[in-house]
């Protein structure tokens, strides 16, 4: 029997078909759990929020555009759920900074070591949820979402120049922090 | 004039203008060094999205279904409460309207039946249908006639009435919404 593609599932979900619906998570639960991890900053907070992301796409399925991709929007339910729950996480947040500007631009460990220790994903994954929340956050809409300055400016609500800044300054941190594996 | 990082990345980012995109291509098409530094730039972005998703440590499909399957009903909090009072209120009404009529009038309107002791059989509800009979009769001369001296007996009737229909209330709703019910 041929696979359902998005569209059809999408519909019977709709239409109160559970069982679609549930394959849909299947589907993109991966993509999903990537950008909590990346925006969240820690897997086990990360689990939580991707079931309800789902929960709240389904809530929401009636405004999704059968026309397009399910992927790139529930993905987006994600960073917009990910990012309220860091919104609410001040003190978290203030934590979280202090730590990071404590470990400040230190380069990881020499990639031949971390191997031993995980893979490259990993060591890239890391060094994204070491960054304070306000740069993960563009470089998550950004390099995940191909979004525009203005797009992300308008998403997060803050300015152009905030974006631009924290972008800049994301990317300086991560060459640091990846700089064994430029280099290698 | 060489570009730096934050114009690199602007060209990367499809962020610039036209005329200084152009002008930044010219200058990295005569500039082996600055074109150098953006092959930087691109290898730091490609590895930032060669982050892999993230796999959950077993499927959402399962919990994401579970919570969306429909819920028995719940009665709310305040209906319990006003279901509580209800009762209450019927009982109080019966209990209070006894106690102001006192023993002997009730003795007296009800025959065979008295306050502390209830006659059973056929007799003790014949008289007690008699008394609900004489009582309506008592009211509704008491309501044509216009006047505001109650007869002890229909008094009790009212509240007998009154607790009937809330008790009873009470009873054909639960029997309807047993096992659809439970306490929030």
């Amino acid at each position: 029997m041929a696979s359902r593609d998005d569209r059809q599932l999408a519909e019977l979900a709709l239409a109160g078909d559970l069982d679609a619906y549930g394959e849909l998570v299947e589907r993109y639960q991966n993509a999903v759990m990537g950008v909590c991890v990346r925006v969240l900053g820690d897997r086990a907070g990360a689990e939580d929020a991707a079931q309800e992301v789902f929960l709240r796409a389904h809530q929401k399925l009636a405004t999704f555009d059968r026309a397009r991709p399910f992927g790139p929007w529930v993905k987006r339910v994600a960073v917009n759920f990910c990012l309220n729950v860091l919104a609410a996480r001040t003190a978290e947040v203030e934590l979280r900074e202090e730590h990071d500007q404590a470990e400040g631009n230190a380069p990881l460990a020499d990639p031949a070591q971390q191997a031993l220790a995980g893979e490259r994903a990993q060591v890239i994954q890391a060094a994204i949820a070491a960054l304070p929340p306000n740069q993960r956050a563009v470089i998550e809409l950004r390099h995940y979402h191909d979004l525009s300055y203005d797009l992300i400016a308008a998403e997060l609500g803050r300015s152009l120049s905030d974006v631009k800044s924290d972008l800049f300054r994301a990317r300086r941190a991560l060459a640091q922090r990846l700089r064994g594996y430029l280099e290698s | 004039m060489h570009p730096d990082d934050f114009d690199l990345d602007a060209l990367l980012d499809g962020a610039l203008h036209d005329e200084a995109r152009l002008v930044l291509e010219r200058h990295l098409a005569t500039c082996a060094a600055c074109a150098a530094r953006l092959r930087d730039r691109q290898r730091l972005f490609a590895l930032i999205e060669s982050a892999p998703e993230a796999a959950p440590v077993q499927s959402l499909r399962a919990g994401v279904v579970a919570a969306l399957q429909p819920k028995p009903a719940t009665w709310p909090r305040w209906a319990w409460v006003v279901s509580a009072l209800q009762a209450t209120v019927s009982v109080a009404l019966v209990a209070g309207s006894l106690m102001w009529i006192g023993p002997e009038v009730i003795d007296r309107q009800l025959g065979a039946l008295t306050v502390f002791g209830l006659q059973t059989g056929w007799a003790g509800l014949q008289a007690l249908l008699e008394a609900f009979l004489t009582s309506g009769q008592g009211l509704t001369r008491w309501l044509t006639s216009g006047s505001t001296v109650a007869p002890s007996g229909w008094v009790l009737a009212l509240a007998l009435g009154a607790a009937a229909i809330g008790l009873f209330g009470n009873g054909i709703w639960f029997a309807l919404n047993w096992g659809k019910v439970r306490k929030p």
